[in-house]
């Protein structure tokens, strides 16, 4: 019997005692997990890199600053949004998550960035101030499309969630001016090191807009402008105006540049199923599918494309109007699709022309332009109107006419004539660039415009208001949020 | 006990045996049959009262001695009623038993054991090889549609071999990802994975364990209850030999009733000239869509002016178009000029006829040592869809083998092959391929497929079979080795150790060749490696105290390791289409990523089972399972069950009942049971890679880690009576159960600001509770007929019970605002909230058509629409707000996704050797949205086949109309601000995709005619003194049908759209069956 007994008890020993409670700690391979990130520079890079790709996946839309100025009348197919229709409400509301998830990835860098050291420390302010830049250009960005918005300096790193409130404004513009500053002192050049990503002379660019904004929206007052002026003349430095004007959109990261995001066709999908680079630039919403345009007579001319091309806008008569027949911008901008019997097919842009792939297709892969220098020097220009300088204006609006060879300013030398037709060359010379509907909102706080008559949607709503609602559902998430003013 | 002991004890066995051997002998031998047909061997014939015993040989014959001539013979034989036969002085006795169907004492595999139901407590259902044996398609799983309650099966495509989703009471959570039963095959605990491509014929039963009593011993992944699959083993005795041939066509049964291209072609230009005031001639001319002239000869489209075809190519060739190639032509409504175009039905070219060949071969028997079972089978399945199909290879085998008195082995060894071409996407091939306007080509002048309108993702299903799916190659290897002992350490006492290794590798390259859509030759291959390692270990104990105390108890453990390693790579610009392989595509273009992931699971569980006189049943059972997936301090869990019965027909007071009721059983349980549905991302946080900028590889955090994260518990409760009526020729057996699972692992919205959407928590308690029967009656039976019946039905209904506290009514989480007509106020619906069931339906009220413009001119603002100008032919929608806006708050509730009763019936005629059976189920309480009507009849993109719902009297056609659907034409498309069939607005938690119009709802109840067949035997008489023992015919029609009202082609649809799936195949079926 006892050797039974021993036998059994020697079953439960080896069967039921001989795990132990590591057993069960397995060590994630080909995942990362929160436990065991953040330890090493490269941490901090390769993190950084996931940021620009996230930036470039969140501002590749018209939806926030196009769309809802008088860029676009309808095209060939439907896809027109509630924001050119001005038909926003609660319930339709755009949700900002996409932004606030790129301040959290920001916020995370900024914080384990600082604690982290690196072999080299240029390397580790560059990073830091690249994270600063991204924060602020979002927030430039939430601010620019909502008006008060929430102001979160923390990564979310558990369930314990704070309920933040929307600051008003002018908080908004101090944190993204903090933070543009503290960049500008981080960068350890003064000039590029990859276009693709930000530099000082970007942020300059960046700080010169938002004190533009800081003064026209904001009633920062002369301060802001004469800051803005400063600001401008040292985003300036290592870039010159591109003769060629088409070239600036098919070439990548031309000497006229600052600031692009990149995009380049790329067939290999990740895990998830993402394409792990872009190519559907938001400019192939206003290009035909191949059917569209097949028998018109300027087919070879149209960059079409079979898939991946949706013309749900096209470029609007009040922009097509605004060209002189010898304005090159005018034929880099937009084409017409002509049929046989000579009718119009469909009118299309053509700044953003993508590349063909032979015995393939066309790929919308060309950068998004974030800053470059024409528009720096209409930003210059635009200070010094605001400022009343207007002959010191007038110089600098003539640089970005004459490179489109439609001559010095014809008009009259008073400050409303003058601001107005900065916002007109700021249309010929940045349409589709995502600056137009910010443009209308500074020149009608400025009071150079009136906004509603000149975006036709807006006129017929009447007292539409400029900045976008918040869904219903997010006040019902976190009830300190109120509903932007008008909604 | 030592060695001494066992002799002296078989030394008092002898003495015994040799005392009451004193008087005359004799010798009874005779034939045992099987409900007046064929032979049994193997059928135990036992002298009442003593220890004599024998079995009868192949021929069904026994011989047995009797030491003195008299006595009573036992026959018993599994699945038979036991008869006694009092000798009376003859030796020879030819006796018949007659097949038993007694639900109420049959054998069911528990977890880690076998019961039999008489004693069982738990509630369980069986499933029996009856089932499998002649199933008309790969999947066993299938079979289990409509024969347990409770078990809900849905099939979200008719692909050979696909993969059910299967909820039991409900599932537990919302998801039907989530809600997958555990599934254990042969010991190997697992997921569907274990099952898809065992062959059914290898099968001898499932058991569905429903409970958390029943399931607790499965511990922290049971939540979803448990089906244990039992393959065949070898029966001691002689060999016996199978071999089947099954053959079949698999047909498309119900069809969309599309038009003409002529009416098609009449209808859209007669509708695009009198509706579209903007652009008509972008839709009539210039080649753009399938009702558009302007396509040359030899292009993607047929149709064209036939004056301009004659001008262009002569009039011999159109003549030769028109009576040799079947060209057509009509006049143009627009321009009144004469048409030429082609038509083909793409119906027609997606679906196909589909055949099917099937062989199966086993061998099994054995001897007192060892008993051998070995299936083999091969499978070629083709399916309805064009370019589809599903082959198989496996073998099993199962043995045992007995080393000595005290230990034997077992092993089980499965290998499988399966080559599966199903569509890339089902989405693109049927919504997309099937719509293709008829108008278009099939194949160019050279005999080569055209691409239909020929954008990637639509094209016609031809094109694409030729150039890309002809070309892909995806194999399934399985294996499994299973290897157990059994040491029968004292009587009752055992131990048994199990090792299982369980691998599944997936080889897929896939591969499109050059053509006119895509022409970089794109090349994929995957590579992916499943490896499972369990190691069991269970002690048993059973034993009877004394005749009236029964004890069972068990205490085991056990470890499984999985281990997941992927390989994927992708290329293109290979030079040439010889080779589809990634060695030929561009260095450049060339992309690899590989994936390594290992989960762990580490369980002990103990269980004790008692009886008494087998009139009181208790058991009780405890799991403690620990799991790599939980954060930290949560990594261990404790599931215990408990439950208990009470055989009342066997108490004393039951004898006067007896005569009706003849056995009545009450039985109760408790348990509860986990789901560690989970990465270890969601609790440990993830950092993802491969976000690209400028060819470097980027980090992000993807997942919020939640290191709080903790075990989702399910507690149910069961109460049951298992009954048998008419000395149970009929058998009842009925269950109610309330299932409570909490500290659910949900996505817990969360605000904006956060930057994420949710975070994976244990959020909030949902109940799914439920009433079961399961019915079987046996009205007529003997020796020449007998029919069975098998009727179930659940009902279950789920509704969350606590949720987060956030502040809202009800605590919901998502949906919006509707108008509520009764309170005049607006409430908040859809989503999830406190007290109501998940997956409900919104959409907007169709109110008609408006008639004239006139009668449009003051229609409400259409949100959906941008406000647009309504005119006659243009829906109206009900303001239920009166609010002179038509918006999300006059949305109304349609119902919910999944039927809440269902079940099926099972009945069995047996006339001789021939048997026949009829197999029904049901479900009812769903709704439908028919989107892909919807979509067709709102000319949906302009490039939509019509359906002849077009032509009808219901649509709206001229000024003055009264009608019920809105106009056809581009012009009332979900394009261009029209919206009059599809609606976006998914605000409250709907199908975004929806058509989120209450003129495409309808219910779904239907009553499925899902198998009708016949099996003849036939007697080894007429086979006369052949090799062949037996020869089975049969032939089968399944899926034969609905009664139904929904107009879709099938009301199986439990996700609330039916966007054109591939439905599920009438399969008609034949099979021949030797027996040797």
């Amino acid at each position: 019997m006892n050797t039974y007994i021993k036998t059994i008890s020697l079953i439960v020993i080896v069967f039921f005692t001989s795990s132990c409670s590591k057993i069960l700690d397995v060590k994630p391979v080909s995942t990362i997990t929160s436990e065991n990130y953040w330890n090493t520079e490269n941490d901090v890079t390769g993190y950084l890199t996931g940021i620009y790709y996230d930036l470039r996946s969140s501002v590749n839309t018209t939806f926030y600053l196009e769309d809802r100025g008088d860029t676009f009348s309808p095209g060939l197919e439907s896809g027109l949004s509630s924001a050119w229709q001005q038909n926003l409400t609660s319930s339709n509301a755009p949700n900002w998550i996409g932004y606030y998830n790129l301040i959290h990835h920001c916020n995370l860098v900024i914080k384990y960035g600082n604690i982290i050291s690196f072999t080299n420390g240029n390397n580790k302010n560059r990073a830091l101030a690249e994270a600063h830049f991204i924060r602020a250009f979002t927030y430039f960005w939430l601010l620019r499309s909502w008006g008060d918005v929430p102001i979160v300096l923390e990564p979310t790193e558990s369930d314990q969630i704070v309920l933040p409130s929307r600051a008003p404004q002018s908080q908004v513009m101090d944190q993204i001016l903090n933070d543009v500053n503290l960049a500008i002192t981080l960068f350890p050049e003064s000039g590029f090191v990859n276009k693709s990503r930000a530099s000082k002379p970007a942020a300059y660019a960046l700080k010169t807009d938002a004190l533009l904004w800081k003064a026209k929206v904001l009633a920062g007052g002369d301060a802001s402008l004469s800051e803005a002026l400063v600001s401008a003349d040292l985003a300036m430095a290592g870039v010159s105006l591109d003769p060629n004007f088409a070239n600036i959109f098919s070439a990548k990261n031309g000497q006229e540049v600052i600031f692009s995001l990149y995009f380049k066709r790329e067939e290999m999908f990740d895990q998830t199923g993402k394409k792990i680079e872009k190519s559907d630039q938001y400019g192939s919403t206003l290009k035909p599918r191949d059917i569209f345009v097949s028998d018109a007579t300027n087919v070879n001319d149209i960059a079409f494309s079979r898939g991946g091309a949706r013309s749900a806008y096209a470029p609007s008569q009040k922009f097509r109007d605004l060209f002189v027949n010898t304005d090159v911008r005018k034929a880099a901008s937009f084409i017409v699709a002509t049929a046989t019997n000579g009718s119009t097919i469909g009118i299309f842009d053509n700044k953003f022309r993508g590349t063909v792939y032979p015995s393939d297709d066309r790929y919308w892969e060309n950068d998004i332009i974030v800053y470059r220098l024409a528009e720096i020097i209409l930003f210059k220009a635009e200070a010094l109107a605001a400022l009343n300088r207007v002959s010191e204006a007038i110089t600098e609006l003539n640089k970005v006419r004459n490179r489109a060879k439609i001559g010095n300013y014809p008009g009259v030398e008073t400050k409303l004539a003058v601001e107005t037709e900065i916002l007109d060359e700021r249309f010929r010379e940045l349409y589709l660039e995502l600056k137009r509907w910010p443009d209308l909102i500074r020149f009608h706080k400025a009071g150079t415009i009136n906004i509603y008559n000149e975006v036709p949607n807006l006129g017929a709503k009447g007292n539409m208001p400029l900045f976008f609602p918040i869904p219903r559902t997010q006040i019902d998430l976190n009830p300190n949020l109120t509903q932007t003013l008008g909604y | 006990m030592n060695n001494k002991n066992v002799l002296w004890l078989i030394g008092i066995f002898l003495l015994f045996s040799y005392s009451s051997y004193a008087q005359k002998p004799a010798t009874i031998t005779g034939t045992v049959t099987g409900n007046g047909s064929e032979t049994l061997p193997g059928v135990g014939v036992k002298l009442k009262g003593s220890n004599i015993a024998s079995t009868t040989d192949i021929n069904g014959k026994y011989a047995i001695q009797v030491p003195d001539g008299k006595g009573v013979l036992i026959f018993s034989y599994i699945g038979y009623d036991t008869k006694e036969i009092t000798i009376n002085g003859k030796t020879q006795w030819n006796v018949d038993l007659l097949a038993n169907v007694n639900a109420l004492d049959e054998l069911v595999v528990i977890g880690y054991g076998v019961q039999s139901r008489t004693t069982l407590t738990t509630s369980i259902s069986k499933v029996s090889a009856e089932e499998f044996k002649n199933a008309p398609g790969t999947n066993p799983l299938m079979q289990l549609q409509g024969k347990v309650a409770g078990l809900s099966l849905q099939m979200s495509n008719g692909q050979p071999g696909a993969t059910p989703q299967i909820f039991i009471r409900g599932g537990s959570s919302t998801s039907p990802e989530g809600d997958t039963p555990l599934i254990i095959v042969d010991g190997i605990v697992g997921t569907s994975r274990n099952i898809v491509d065992l062959n059914p014929d290898d099968i001898e039963s499932m058991q569905v364990l429903k409970d958390a009593a029943s399931t607790a011993i499965y511990g922290a992944r049971a939540a979803n209850g448990v089906i244990i699959v039992k393959t065949k083993s070898g029966k001691s005795g002689a060999t016996q030999i199978n071999f089947k041939v099954s053959s079949g066509v698999d047909v498309q049964a119900n069809k969309y009733d599309f038009a003409s291209a002529e009416e098609y072609i009449y209808t859209s230009r007669k509708n695009i000239m009198n509706y579209n005031k903007t652009n008509p001639d972008f839709f009539l001319t210039g080649g753009r869509y399938g009702m558009s002239t302007g396509n040359p000869r030899n292009s993607k489209n047929t149709l064209e002016f036939l004056d301009t075809y004659i001008q262009n190519y002569g009039q011999e060739y159109v003549s030769s178009l028109i009576a040799n190639e079947g060209w057509q032509t009509m006049t143009d409504p627009v321009t009144n000029k004469k048409l030429i175009f082609k038509e083909t039905n793409y119906q027609d070219v997606f679906f196909q006829n589909a055949l099917k060949m099937q062989y199966d071969f086993n061998l099994s028997g054995g001897n007192d040592k060892a008993t051998y079972y070995f299936g083999a089978g091969y499978s070629d399945q083709k399916g309805i869809v064009l370019g589809t199909g599903y082959k198989n290879y496996n073998a099993l085998f199962n043995g045992t083998y007995k080393l000595s008195e005290k230990w034997s082995l077992n092993a089980n060894v499965a290998y499988s092959i399966s080559d599966n071409d199903s569509p890339t996407s089902y989405f693109n091939s049927l919504s997309r391929s099937v719509l293709m306007p008829f108008t278009y080509r099939l194949n160019y002048e050279n005999g080569l497929p055209a691409p239909g309108e020929g954008i990637a993702s639509f094209r016609n299903r031809n094109h694409e079979v030729y150039y890309k799916e002809k070309n892909n190659d995806i194999k399934v290897h399985r294996v499994t080795l299973g290897l157990g002992a059994k040491w029968d350490i004292l009587p009752g006492l055992s131990f048994a150790p199990a090792a299982y290794l369980n691998t599944s590798e997936g080889m897929e390259n896939r591969f499109e060749a050059f053509n006119e859509i895509v022409g970089t030759r794109p090349v994929s291959a995957n590579h992916n490696f499943f490896k499972k390692v369990q190691l069991d270990g269970v002690l048993t104990y059973d034993k009877n105290l004394t005749s009236d105390h029964h004890i069972n108890a068990i205490l085991g453990t056990s470890y499984i390791n999985d281990y997941t390693y992927t390989m994927n790579g992708s290329g293109n610009s290979a030079p040439t289409d010889y080779i589809p392989t990634l060695n030929a595509t561009a260095i450049t273009s060339q992309r690899i990523s590989t994936f390594k992931e290992t989960k762990v699971i580490d369980s002990y569980f103990s269980r004790f089972t008692y009886d008494f006189k087998k009139k009181y049943l208790f058991s009780a059972s405890l799991r403690y399972d620990g799991s790599s997936s939980f954060a930290k301090e949560h990594k261990r869990g404790l599931f215990p069950g408990v439950s208990a019965g009470w055989n009342m027909h066997m108490e004393d007071f039951w004898q006067p009942l007896q005569a009706y009721l003849s056995s009545f059983k009450l039985r109760s349980s408790w348990g509860k049971t986990g789901n560690d549905n989970l990465t270890i991302g969601d609790s440990q946080g993830a950092y993802a890679t491969g976000f690209s900028y400028m060819g470097q590889v980027g980090i992000m955090n993807t997942v919020l880690a939640n290191g709080n994260l903790k075990w989702e518990t399910t507690t149910s409760f069961d109460v049951g009576a298992d009954i048998g009526l008419f000395n149970n020729k009929l058998t009842l057996v009925l269950d109610y159960y309330n299932k409570l699972t909490s500290d659910r692992l949900f996505a817990k919205p969360l605000t904006s600001t956060t930057g994420f959407t949710s975070i994976t928590s244990n959020y909030g308690s949902i109940r799914n509770e439920g009433f079961e029967l399961e019915l079987a009656f046996n009205p007529i039976k003997n020796s020449n007929f007998s029919w069975n019946t098998a009727f179930n039905f659940s009902y279950n209904r789920g509704l969350a019970v606590k949720l987060p506290e956030n502040g809202e009514y009800k605590n919901r989480s998502g949906g919006n605002y509707v108008y509520d007509p009764a309170s005049n106020t607006y409430m908040k619906v859809g989503g999830l909230a406190e007290g109501e069931p998940y997956g409900q339906r919104w959409a907007y009220k169709s109110l008609g058509v408006y008639a004239t413009d006139a009668d449009a001119a003051n229609a409400p603002y259409d949100v959906e629409t941008a406000g647009r100008q309504k005119f006659g032919g243009d829906a109206i929608w009900a303001d239920l707000d009166n609010n002179g806006r038509i918006d999300n708050n006059d949305m109304i509730f349609m119902g919910l996704i999944r039927p809440d009763k269902t079940g099926g019936m099972v009945n069995t005629f047996n006339y001789k050797g021939l048997s026949m059976r009829l197999v029904l189920d049901y479900g009812i309480g769903h709704v439908i949205d028919n989107n892909f009507r919807a979509k067709t009849n709102g000319s949906a993109r302009n490039n939509n086949m019509m359906l002849k719902d077009a032509l009808g009297s219901n649509v709206w056609k001229e000024q003055g109309d009264i009608a019920t659907i809105p106009r056809y034409t581009v012009q009332s498309d979900v394009d261009y601000n029209f919206r009059n069939h599809l609606r976006f607005s998914n605000a409250i938690g709907n199908d975004s995709d929806g058509s989120n119009n209450s003129l495409y709802y309808s219910k779904g109840d239907y009553l499925a005619f899902r198998e009708v067949s016949f099996a003849y035997l036939l007697k080894p008489k007429f086979l006369g003194k052949t090799f062949i023992k037996g020869i089975e015919l049969t032939a089968g029609v399944y899926n034969l049908g609905y009664l139904t009202k929904y107009d879709g082609l099938s009301p199986e649809i439990f996700t609330g759209r039916d966007e054109g799936k591939y439905p599920r195949p009438r399969q008609y079926s034949f099979s021949l069956n030797l027996s040797l």
